[in-house]
């Protein structure tokens, strides 16, 4: 079983990579038939068909691709920008408090209380 | 005749297709290293933000240590905060010199940490360099990039705290960022 899906996986890459090498070789067939079709009184076809091929070639979903890894990636770092801003308010707020003291402080009426009872 | 006249329409045809493919491929490039661009940094202000927490969890951290990694924190999302760490990278990483006595004051309760808690002062540091990180990888125009990256990798953790201090006087100092730093 694993011998086989080793060679499936093969054949996938062989698959995958193949219109790669070929690229040029690809372009170049294209620009033979838009030849023939210039040649033939069709220019637009000749055109058209150049037009469309080479640009769905293997770029366009690629491109797209990484158009939605971009948009993902900066939402992912907007959303850790708001984090650390987040944490330095909450860190900030933390510093800036005054360390409550072990005893609340007395207040008026318990110093008059105090000095009344002192006399 | 119209076999000339076809032949050059191809030909141009078959370079304007190519330069349309050429562009989409950079395009596609370009993207992509954006992506990982912000992905890295991304990942360098989420371990600042951890680091951060761990320096104000400890007890044995000095406010003044606090204080100064709250200021280098505040910069990091602000833009005018890598040109100044270019700049003080152009100028051939100056430290050490006209210190104020703020930064004195660091360094001093910085060594201090490092005998009293190793590990609040390795969180310290990983603050302080993954800020610096954050700063040139957020944004896509930071010349020399790699060059501070690599400095910032190979040098002792006095060259990050001063890099941090530089940053910090930048933006402190009510000066445009870039233009004055501390060690100038």
């Amino acid at each position: 079983m694993n011998e086989l899906l080793k060679e499936l996986a093969a054949k996938i890459r062989v698959i995958k990579t193949g219109p790669l090498i070929g690229r040029h070789v690809f372009l170049l067939l294209l620009a033979g038939l838009a030849f023939y079709a210039l040649a033939n009184h069709a220019p637009t076809i000749g055109v058209v068909i150049i037009v469309v091929l080479v640009l769905s070639f293997d770029q366009i979903p690629a491109m797209i691709a990484a158009y939605r890894k971009r948009d993902k990636a900066k939402l992912n770092l907007d959303t850790e920008l708001e984090n650390l801003k987040n944490a330095y308010k909450k860190l900030m707020k933390d510093i800036s408090e005054p360390e409550l003291p072990l005893e609340p402080p007395s207040s008026a009426e318990d110093q008059r209380r105090q000095s009344d009872d002192d006399h | 005749m119209m076999i000339i006249e076809a032949l050059a329409t191809t030909v141009l045809v078959f370079v304007l297709a190519l330069s349309v493919d050429g562009l989409m491929r950079a395009t596609t490039k370009k993207l992509n290293d954006d992506a990982e661009r912000m992905d890295a940094a991304r990942w360098a202000i989420n371990r600042h933000r951890h680091a951060l927490e761990h320096v104000f969890a400890s007890e044995s951290v000095e406010p003044i240590l606090k204080n100064y990694i709250l200021d280098i924190s505040r910069q990091v999302p602000d833009e005018a905060s890598a040109p100044a760490l270019v700049r003080w990278f152009e100028d051939g990483l100056p430290h050490h010199r006209d210190k104020t006595d703020a930064d004195e004051a660091f360094s001093n309760a910085l060594a201090d940490l490092k005998s009293a808690n190793p590990q609040a002062y390795r969180e310290m540091i990983v603050a302080m360099r993954t800020a610096l990180v954050a700063m040139i990888m957020q944004w896509p125009d930071v010349s020399d990039r790699f060059r501070i990256m690599a400095e910032l990798a190979g040098e002792d953790a006095g060259e990050a705290s001063a890099a941090a201090a530089a940053v910090r006087s930048a933006a402190t100092s009510g000066t445009p960022a870039g233009k004055v730093h501390a060690y100038a």
